[in-house]
């Protein structure tokens, strides 16, 4: 059963400042499964997603890809002091050097001899830059060791956002292509063939050479997709999809969603579409103020809700 | 003196002209960046220090800039400046266009959709490729109003190196205009000024369209 979990999340928490949007979230998914996450805005769902794709630091809290746990991603904070002690021998250096030249330029006119003072000050601060190098040194080294650890995890996720993201630059094949290429290293033919037929699937083959902004929101969530899959990743998370589409243009996404569940494309869509979420779904989570509220099947969820919050929020979408 | 050879005379003042034009342009564009990069640095000692730059930079007019530039080393070291005249010119106009270019790529970078970093993020580019493949191309487009502005300031500004008495059109033309008592030469000096900065505005306006493919 082990190797068949792709993603797992043990007593996460996220503070922000003083609030704590998640608290002890844990979760795991496994190869095939299509979980959605429902609830309020504010509920904490996006911040999930977020640090499940390291989009966003935890606070606290485990977590694992593939059986790995997730290393580095704290890292930063480390890196972050090495830079603050670089800054402050940085200060010093300059301080230093300040005083050398003024005592080197005006000491005999203060009637101070070129003394052991002015050997010091050079030496020292000679000494204050080389420690500044060296702690710049260091950290990028921390940075660069940290992000080498979790390139490893990155390329097992993708994520589709909200509000697409498509580089407006570049044509829909150029943005379909360019990471296959430019970060797994594919072969341009290989890259174009994948994304052809990737287009095929989103029934966008004809629009392979237009810019994002010749699209409508459908079609540009539908590119973004193809984009996210064509990293071949073992999972890819949804941040509400649909969610800055006209209603007319939801079907064509969720339809293409629905056809990656039916290939058992392990997936996590955090959604308001409710009779989406009950249709496409292996396991439904419902979060409301930062903690899991209820999870179960979608029948469990939606048909017969246990806590009374629950049956509240469903409530609120059956008009 | 006909208009033909005062002509003749402002042309090859005019060379000058361009000649601080030019490198200016190339020097400041890409020393901006460096700048901007010093501006938003996490460290905050570099920061407050490129802060500092960009406001005497813009603070304290250009002519005052220039003739630092250039006298400087002889007040603070008595150093000789035979030959120094042009560098001094082509470092003062660098130094002064790189901290507003470094403004102008800042209000673009901020332009910016945080999004785009994200997808980049996700998809795994490196911070370099991001740069340069995603935001740069960008914010080109985004700042290129604001450094044609300012490309267009640069053009009149070269007359102001007639302050360390740098010979180039603008002096040319006062020099002419002084000897033969003509207001002539001031004009003809003018409208090579306009022209000029009509062919750049024109040559701004081409980039503009081209780089407007999408949206």
């Amino acid at each position: 059963m082990d190797e068949m979990n792709i993603l797992e999340m043990n007593h996460i928490e996220k503070i922000f400042g003083k609030k704590e949007v998640l608290k002890d979230i844990s979760l795991s998914v496994n190869a095939g499964e299509v979980v959605s996450i429902i609830g309020p805005s504010g509920s904490g769902k996006t911040t999930l997603l977020r640090i499940a794709t390291l989009l966003e630091t935890k606070s606290g809290g485990e977590m694992k890809y593939c059986g790995e746990t997730v290393e580095g991603i704290d890292s930063g904070k480390k890196a972050a002091k090495f830079s603050l002690l670089g800054t402050i021998s940085m200060a010093a250096a300059i301080v230093l050097i300040v005083a050398y030249i003024v005592l080197w330029k005006f000491g005999a006119a203060w009637g101070m001899e070129k003394s052991i003072i002015n050997t010091i000050l050079l030496i020292a601060s000679a000494a204050a830059l080389a420690v500044t190098i060296v702690f710049a040194v260091v950290s990028v080294i921390i940075r660069r060791a940290a992000d080498k650890k979790l390139s490893r995890h990155k390329k097992r996720f993708s994520l589709v956002f909200q509000n697409f993201n498509l580089f407006p630059h570049r044509t829909v094949l150029q943005n379909i292509i360019d990471a296959p290429m430019r970060v797994l290293k594919e072969k341009k033919e290989d890259a174009v063939k994948e994304a052809e037929e990737l287009l095929g699937k989103m029934e966008l083959a004809d629009r392979a050479d237009a810019y994002p902004y010749q699209l409508s929101g459908g079609q540009k969530q539908r590119i973004a997709i193809a984009r996210a899959l064509a990293m071949k990743p073992e999972i890819l998370f949804f941040d509400e999809p649909t969610s800055a589409l006209d209603p007319e243009l939801t079907k064509g996404v969720l339809k293409v969603i629905r056809q990656l569940a039916d290939e058992h494309m392990t997936m996590v869509i955090v959604t308001h579409e409710m009779a989406f979420a009950k249709a496409v779904s292996d396991r439904v989570i419902f979060m409301d103020k930062g903690v899991i509220v209820e999870q179960g099947t979608p029948e469990e969820v939606f048909d017969n809700p246990k806590t009374e919050r629950t049956k509240q929020f469903l409530k609120t979408y059956e008009e | 003196m006909s208009i033909v050879s005062i002509l003749e005379k402002l042309g090859s003042g005019f060379l000058d002209t361009l000649k601080i034009f030019g490198f200016t342009v190339l020097f400041s564009i890409p020393l901006g960046w460096l700048v901007y990069f010093g501006r938003v640095s996490a460290n905050k000692i570099l920061s407050a220090i490129t802060k500092f730059y960009i406001s005497i930079m813009r603070g304290t007019p250009l002519m005052l800039q220039l003739i630092i530039w250039y006298f400087g080393p002889f007040y603070l070291w008595g150093a000789n400046l035979k030959g120094y005249k042009f560098t001094a010119v082509i470092i003062a106009f660098s130094v002064n266009y790189a901290a507003y270019f470094a403004e102008i790529y800042r209000s673009g970078m901020e332009a910016m959709d945080k999004g785009q970093y994200e997808a980049a993020e996700i998809l795994g580019y490196s911070k370099f490729r991001t740069f340069f493949h995603i935001i740069l191309p960008q914010v080109v487009r985004i700042v290129i109003p604001s450094v044609g502005n300012e490309i267009i300031t640069l053009v009149k500004d070269t007359s102001l190196v007639y302050s360390i008495a740098y010979v180039e059109m603008f002096a040319v033309a006062k020099q002419i205009a002084a000897a033969r008592t003509t207001i002539l030469p001031l004009f003809a000096a003018g409208l090579f000024y306009w022209i000029f900065n009509a062919l750049v505005a024109g040559g701004l306006g081409l980039i503009e369209k081209k780089l407007n493919y999408y949206r």
